[in-house]
């Protein structure tokens, strides 16, 4: 399902069709088990965090705006719940982290996965504009945060952010 | 599809009806204190309380969705035009001083006529009908009962000022008249949309 279908599937789940819930809930959840996988390198806690996202991304569905777009707002909050994971783990078991990454043994295909999403990155970055680059570079803590108000920031980033997808979208299919 | 799939997709879902129940019940209350604060604004404080028989209807128009909400909102819009409605206009021949006089003697009589009120009712619904929202001959039918049901609703509320007789006038002349003069638009007069 391309992007403009999720988002036109989750429109229709958003005013109660229900019909859209198993074509929306079958697109979703290997992505959140995707996004999960890479960055949790544990199978049991990757499966906890995409069940969670997935429960929280459908319990706000009815509150979806119609229009808006569905892949930003779902990473966001897989982002979240993954981080919250992450959080709890390192409070539990500061030193415990996942053996593969631990031993700096990560399996053929996550590397090959990961050198492929970084080359996207940097080509992505570099056609990005100098001052949407300044923004995602500031916001990785690559760079100092430009002198200017925290909203105008936060504007600019979003920016930024858009026009990355765009392009990851657009050459990488990303 | 494996049972812990299966118990994911159920746990899913209802997390989604839960998400639903709650945006429903939110905009229950929002329409609740809406239709109320215009109807003690414009009725008196008295019809205030008579608000919350919307609640059950945005409730359940909100949560079933699609055409339902749909009409239900235009619905209610419509409705709080019965909100303004003079009293003169439902009650013509009910001049204050013959009021008096009628509670004294006890003879309500003049008060309890509903034809004047089955009048503006009807005049109301099919004036009403030409906000019902445009949509296709299948989602017709839940658009229409959202409709009807909204409108309904909030007139319901400006009866609470009326007689008897005259609550029943305006309600049953403005039903009759939104499903004869909305399903009459549906059916003839109007262009097919998508659902």
């Amino acid at each position: 399902m391309d992007e403009d279908e999720l988002d036109r599937t989750m429109d229709r789940l958003a005013i109660g069709d229900r019909s859209a819930f198993d074509p929306l809930y079958l697109a979703l959840h290997p992505r959140a088990v995707s996004i999960a996988r890479r960055r949790l390198r544990d199978e049991a806690l990757a499966l906890d965090a995409a069940q969670e996202s997935m429960i929280r991304v459908f319990s706000r569905a009815s509150e979806f705006a119609r229009g808006a777009h569905v892949l930003p707002w779902f990473y966001a909050v897989c982002a979240n719940e993954v981080r919250a994971i992450e959080r709890r783990r390192g409070v539990l078991a500061p030193n415990d982290a996942a053996p593969e990454e631990a031993s700096g043994e990560a399996s053929a295909e996550d590397q090959l996965q990961s050198a492929e999403l970084h080359r996207a990155l940097e080509h992505a970055l570099a056609s990005l504009d100098l001052e949407s680059a300044e923004a995602i570079s500031a916001l990785l803590g690559e760079s100092t945060k430009p002198e200017i108000a925290g909203a105008t920031f936060r504007k600019r980033v979003s920016r930024a952010y858009a026009k990355l997808r765009i392009l990851l979208g657009r050459y990488h299919a990303v | 599809m494996p049972s812990e799939a299966i118990d994911l997709r159920a746990a899913v879902l209802r997390a989604y009806e839960r998400g639903r129940t709650r945006v429903s019940a939110t905009r229950a209350v929002v329409a609740v204190v809406l239709v109320g604060v215009v109807a003690s604004l414009v009725v008196g404080h008295g019809a205030a309380p008579w608000a919350l028989v919307v609640l059950p209807v945005v409730f359940f128009a909100e949560r079933t969705g699609q055409g339902l909400a749909r009409g239900a909102r235009r619905g209610i819009l419509v409705g709080l035009v019965t909100l303004l409605l003079p009293l003169s206009l439902l009650r013509p021949c009910c001049a204050p001083e013959l009021m008096e006089l009628a509670a004294r003697t006890g003879d309500m009589s003049c008060c309890t006529d509903w034809t004047c009120c089955a009048l503006v009712g009807m005049l109301l619904g099919v004036v009403s009908s030409f906000a019902l929202p445009r949509v296709s001959r299948g989602a017709a039918p839940s658009t229409l009962s959202g409709f009807t049901a909204g409108a309904m609703a909030v007139a319901a509320v400006r009866c609470s000022s009326l007689f008897w007789g005259e609550t029943l006038g305006l309600l049953v002349g403005l039903f009759g008249a939104l499903v004869l003069a909305s399903t009459a638009r549906v059916c003839f007069g109007q262009p097919a949309a998508a659902a």
